[in-house]
């Protein structure tokens, strides 16, 4: 798609078993549609991320530089080549 | 079994057992073990002095069929802070003592002739001469234990560190196969226990009643409550999170968050990170043949523990927890998991705390001992602590010390405590609990990156500097879990499904008796911590020792460019009033 940017998505604990890799390039100009295209290249990942209405679930934390999507714009965010995207399951410890 | 207080006195190798005082049949863990110290320990005694005490009390369930509950709080003033202390675990240990009717044992006094190993059983109290142990490495000691007083005994112990009155030393208890890998390792309560003479005690588990319940029905019903949660939960579930990766599983998400500190506290992120995260250790137990998941103590489903073993699968080390990782690792520019695990086998032998060693190896490498990144030179460092050398001296008193003898002023501690696995700048709420709880610098004194970073127990933005409620409800209920003697994991799904929380209210409520709900958490947990706050005043703590270190306001930190900005008055508002 000419126009929009490539993303690098860094996915981490179990969200790598469905991709087999820990890194994916993607399409996509904001969160949203990175989460569809990932969805979309990755059937197996869909249930992992997003609820039966196809929301992303509550538990997934999308970083874009470090910042939590739900402290900048939401699924709005915007993202571009430059931007450093992480995707993570509910993870903690301590 | 009725439940007694066992009161050891070493000056006079006398044990005797108590009854329960009205006032505390309804306390264990943490809230009975701050509630001993406060009544029966002068605030302003020498912590390794003839008027410390150490105590020992398992939590409320701790020794039933509650899930994830082996847990025993160690209080005591510590050398460290100067302050109260209560340092938690998780062993089987815990579950025996309260299966002996244990509530809670006191150790008092100074053994006049050499160390004291006790034989604790149902038989009574044994004093055995526990000199032949000294200076012995804790590995060995606990082989040479197991096979003189059974395989199947519990043990604590302290190590060589603590024989040399170490403010960094800790207690160390068995994990399930006998290994010295499980530490009630913060505050220096090691040395409280070398200075009583105390050097181990071993728990007799032949012929071990059972704890009993005031109100089984009710015990049951909650315990099945809290039992679906933690089953359910993203986190605490079969193959959740836990399970999976361990609790090193936060080294990606820290790191993404800009939270990770490294080369002590100087920059949030680092892209080696991963060399070192839960996901790629997972990945080396499995090809090494090493155990993931394992559990610290029978009747644990979260299991969040593991057996980590040299590349080819032999010297077992026990668990590499998230924070020991961070300490011994990233936060000394270490990214080699083989060194980080030779370096926390050595705390374990020794009988060191790993967080604290982790941030004195830190300052030694910022005061210019060493560089960062040498792990080689880091070995180096704990054989001069094992050889007892003049640098081996100076580093064993823990970072703040390391950092007065080196002329360091980037110092991450509070209260003389050092920081553990989270700088305060990229999340802020963990700086308030820092700064204010009173063990010192603890991050499991009120753990607010769960809202900040993980998103559990609510949603809060990590870099906000309006935390002062966030941190004060949470170390309440940090205070009432650590009575109850429920792991501080169960939290996780307690906090987030209201019917595992209510569980867990009844499964107290079924062994004590009482009619507790949900909303008294707050109130109990509130008690507990103006207990502990108290002995503090007393021991001549102010606002001031509330303070991060000054470098945390002046310095940015990378990569989100933020210092720590929560006002001062915030800091004094959490014990001051309700938010």
């Amino acid at each position: 798609m000419p126009g929009v940017p490539t993303v690098t998505v860094r996915l981490f604990a179990r969200l790598r078993t469905p991709v087999g890799s820990g890194v994916v390039s993607l399409q996509a100009g904001d969160i949203r549609t990175l989460v569809d295209a990932l969805v979309k290249r990755y059937p197996a990942l869909r249930s992992e991320l997003v609820d039966e209405s196809g929301e992303l679930r509550g538990t997934i934390k999308v970083m874009v530089n470090g910042r939590n999507v739900e402290f900048l714009q939401g699924l709005s965010t915007p993202v571009g080549e430059e931007d450093a995207v992480a995707i993570f399951p509910l993870v903690a410890g301590g | 079994m009725q439940r007694r207080i066992l009161r050891v006195n070493m000056t006079n190798r006398t044990a005797t057992f108590e009854e329960v005082p009205s006032d505390y049949r309804t306390l264990g863990g943490r809230g009975l073990t701050s509630t001993i110290v406060a009544d029966e320990v002068p605030p302003d005694c020498h912590p390794l002095g003839p008027n410390n005490k150490l105590v020992f009390a398992p939590g409320i369930v701790t020794g039933t069929s509650a899930p994830s509950s082996g847990r025993l709080s160690v209080g005591g003033k510590s050398p460290l802070t100067g302050g109260i202390k209560e340092s938690n675990v998780g062993s089987r240990f815990a579950q025996t003592l309260a299966r002996l009717g244990i509530q809670a044992m006191i150790v008092e006094g100074q053994a006049k002739d050499g160390y004291q190993l006790l034989k604790i059983g149902t038989e009574g109290v044994e004093f055995v001469d526990g000199r032949r142990w000294s200076g012995k490495g804790l590995y060995q000691a606990y082989e040479d234990l197991r096979s003189e007083f059974g395989e199947d005994a519990d043990i604590c112990g302290v190590g060589v560190v603590s024989e040399r009155s170490a403010t960094n030393s800790g207690l160390v208890f068995n994990d399930p196969e006998g290994r010295s890998s499980r530490y009630a390792g913060r505050g220096g309560l090691g040395a409280v226990a070398a200075s009583r003479g105390l050097k181990f005690i071993v728990l007799d588990r032949s012929e071990l009643p059972h704890v009993d319940y005031e109100d089984k029905e009710t015990f049951d019903r909650g315990r099945q409550k809290l039992v679906n949660g933690l089953r359910q939960h993203d986190v605490t579930k079969p193959d959740g999170a836990l399970a999976s990766y361990g609790t090193n599983v936060l080294i990606n998400i820290l790191n993404e968050a800009g939270g990770l500190p490294h080369r002590n506290f100087s920059t949030g992120r680092e892209e080696l990170a991963e060399l070192v995260s839960g996901e790629r250790k997972a990945e080396l137990i499995k090809q090494r043949g090493g155990t993931r998941p394992h559990a610290c103590h029978p009747g644990c489903i979260i299991r969040c523990s593991e057996i980590w073993t040299k590349e080819n699968g032999k010297d077992p080390v026990g668990v590499l927890e998230y924070e020991s990782v961070w300490a011994l690792g990233p936060n000394c520019g270490i990214y080699d998991l083989d060194l980080i695990g030779e370096l926390n086998r050595a705390c374990n032998d020794l009988g060191l705390d790993t967080i604290e060693m982790g941030n004195t190896i830190a300052v030694a490498m910022e005061g210019g001992l060493l560089e960062f990144g040498d792990g080689e030179g880091a070995l180096q460092l704990m054989e001069e602590i094992r050889n007892g050398t003049p640098q081996g001296l100076m580093l064993m008193h823990g970072a703040k010390f390391a950092g007065t003898a080196l002329g360091v002023t980037r110092v991450p501690v509070v209260k003389g405590q050092a920081m553990p696995a989270y700088d305060p700048r990229a999340v802020k709420g963990m700086g308030v609990t820092y700064a204010t709880t009173p063990m010192g610098a603890d991050h499991t004194a009120g753990y607010t990156v769960a809202p900040e970073i993980m998103g559990v127990g609510g949603k809060a933005d990590p870099l906000a500097a309006d935390k002062g409620a966030l941190s004060q409800s949470l170390q309440r209920a940090t205070a009432v879990i650590d009575s109850a003697g429920y792991c501080l994991f169960t939290a996780f799904a307690v906090l987030d499904i209201p019917e595992a929380l209510e569980g867990m209210v009844e499964t107290v409520n079924g062994v004590l008796g009482t009619s507790l709900t949900v909303d008294d958490i707050d109130g109990l947990g509130k008690k507990i911590l103006d207990v502990e706050r108290q002995f503090n005043k007393k021991a001549g703590f102010t606002d001031v020792d509330d303070r991060l270190p000054e470098f945390m306001r002046l310095e940015k930190l990378p990569p989100h460019d933020q210092v720590f900005d929560v006002a001062d008055r915030q800091l004094d508002q959490v014990f001051e009033e309700n938010h």
